[in-house]
């Protein structure tokens, strides 16, 4: 039996047929369902699970988000509610989800839209991967955090991110101004006094309005723990790195 | 804040040298309907504010910053009159490298002048002092020296936290674009 990547669905496909989601709310203390068709669809669901998924399966595993068109953003949005697919194309991170069976997907095949070029399919998935895995820091740190994810990602950033697994971060806030710790994870086969200069080089750009780098220390994925994991604010940088905030 | 806060710098993290071209910075001067971009300025007088702070957060003699600015301590001595002396571009760059690290180690000694004078002054593990590396035009080695001299590098396998997070704190999308 045939699978739904095999028949040619791809995270990102464009499925044009009316379905409908739904989603409850309260009235008046009684519980009411609320439907709303729309007539586009892109698929979210990750390739692998489409792989993995037969035609004929009347199980609820494929998930569609709507297509939407009026008032679209002006920018691509990667790292926003709002994402444009292409032009005047976009999803809202808010809309309201479907979720169907794969059988019911692999009928809709005759509906197919042309699927997303190969980099707007990446920007797509990461945006997906910022919607379910979104690293989150305190809202009074929030600004600290970006301006060093920011330095982290620019100039010399996107070279050596390669060999920079994530950035961690740990702050003290009982100082003015706060003191960040910054954590480097790298590969085994990375130069940590490379990586150790090189954030401070960031922690010499960090505005000192914001926040001071107080500590440097880096290590290989081994070397770090899942407590450091578990206490620490990842300025990730493998997502952060992605830059593509304009239509071209 | 300092003074000269709001005049950023790009560092060259391949060979340490600081560039001569600030980055985009705006600032407000009415309210919302006038925006005007940053000047940066080379002038005497920033030169002079630039050697002062230095000196304040410091403690340094004036023979001590010529010895990180490589240059003879008469000229210190001009810089912190307000007197333009020769090299005014030259100076301007290592200036500004040695107060973009000094204001950082500053703010971490919590604003001791001899804690923060401490930390620039002790020699780390590598072998060098964050002061004989602001001499040699290595800001970001600087840093590091001085990092170094408030906590010693670990010896530890595992990376130790220093400040863990505490949960139950509401907690913001890093990614998400600000509103």
């Amino acid at each position: 039996m045939s699978d739904l990547h095999t028949e040619g669905w791809r995270q990102g496909s464009i499925v044009v047929r009316k379905l409908t989601a739904s989603y409850l709310k309260t009235l008046d203390g009684r519980i009411e369902e609320v439907s709303t068709s729309y007539s586009r669809w892109v698929v979210c669901t990750q390739d692998c699970d489409l792989r993995s998924s037969r035609i004929d399966s009347n199980v609820p595993l494929v998930e569609l988000r709507p297509v939407l068109d009026a008032d679209p953003p002006s920018d691509w949005g990667i790292r926003s509610r709002r994402f444009l697919l292409a032009e005047g194309a976009y999803v809202d991170a808010d809309a309201p989800r479907c979720f169907v069976t794969p059988a019911l997907l692999n009928m809709t095949s005759p509906e197919r839209d042309s699927a997303l070029d190969d980099a707007r399919t990446r920007a797509f998935k990461t945006w997906l991967g910022l919607r379910y895995d979104r690293p989150a820091v305190p809202e009074h740190l929030a600004d600290l955090a970006r301006e060093i994810a920011k330095r982290c990602s620019g100039g010399r950033g996107q070279a050596i991110s390669k060999d920079v697994h994530d950035v961690l971060m740990q702050f003290e806030e009982d100082t003015q101004p706060a003191r960040v710790a910054l954590f480097g994870v790298i590969e085994d086969e990375t130069d940590p006094e490379a990586v150790r200069l090189w954030l401070a080089d960031v922690a010499t750009r960090v505005n000192t309005t914001l926040g001071v780098v107080a500590s440097i220390d880096v290590g290989t994925r081994s070397q770090t723990s899942l407590e450091l994991l578990e206490t620490s604010y990842s300025a990730d940088l493998s997502q952060l790195t992605w830059r593509s905030n304009r239509p071209v | 804040m300092s003074l000269t806060e709001g005049f950023y710098w790009h560092v060259s993290p391949s060979d340490n040298t600081v560039g001569s071209t600030p980055l985009k910075e705006r600032k407000n001067v009415f309210d919302e309907w006038v925006t005007t971009p940053e000047v940066a300025s080379r002038s005497p007088l920033k030169l002079q504010l630039l050697t002062q702070e230095l000196l304040a957060w410091t403690k340094w003699s004036q023979r001590n910053l010529a010895a990180v600015l490589s240059v003879s301590h008469s000229t210190v001595s001009a810089l912190e009159q307000g007197t333009s002396p020769a090299s005014f571009a030259y100076l301007h760059d290592r200036l500004v490298e040695a107060h973009t690290v000094v204001r950082r180690i500053n703010l971490i000694a919590e604003q001791d002048p001899s804690k923060t004078n401490d930390l620039l002054s002790k020699t780390s593990a590598a072998g060098s002092s964050a002061e004989t590396l602001l001499a040699q035009r290595k800001p970001a080695d600087a840093y590091l020296a001085a990092l170094d001299a408030l906590r010693p590098r670990r010896v530890e396998p595992m990376i130790q936290g220093i400040w863990p997070a505490k949960s139950g704190d509401a907690t913001q999308d890093l990614a998400e674009d600000p509103v």
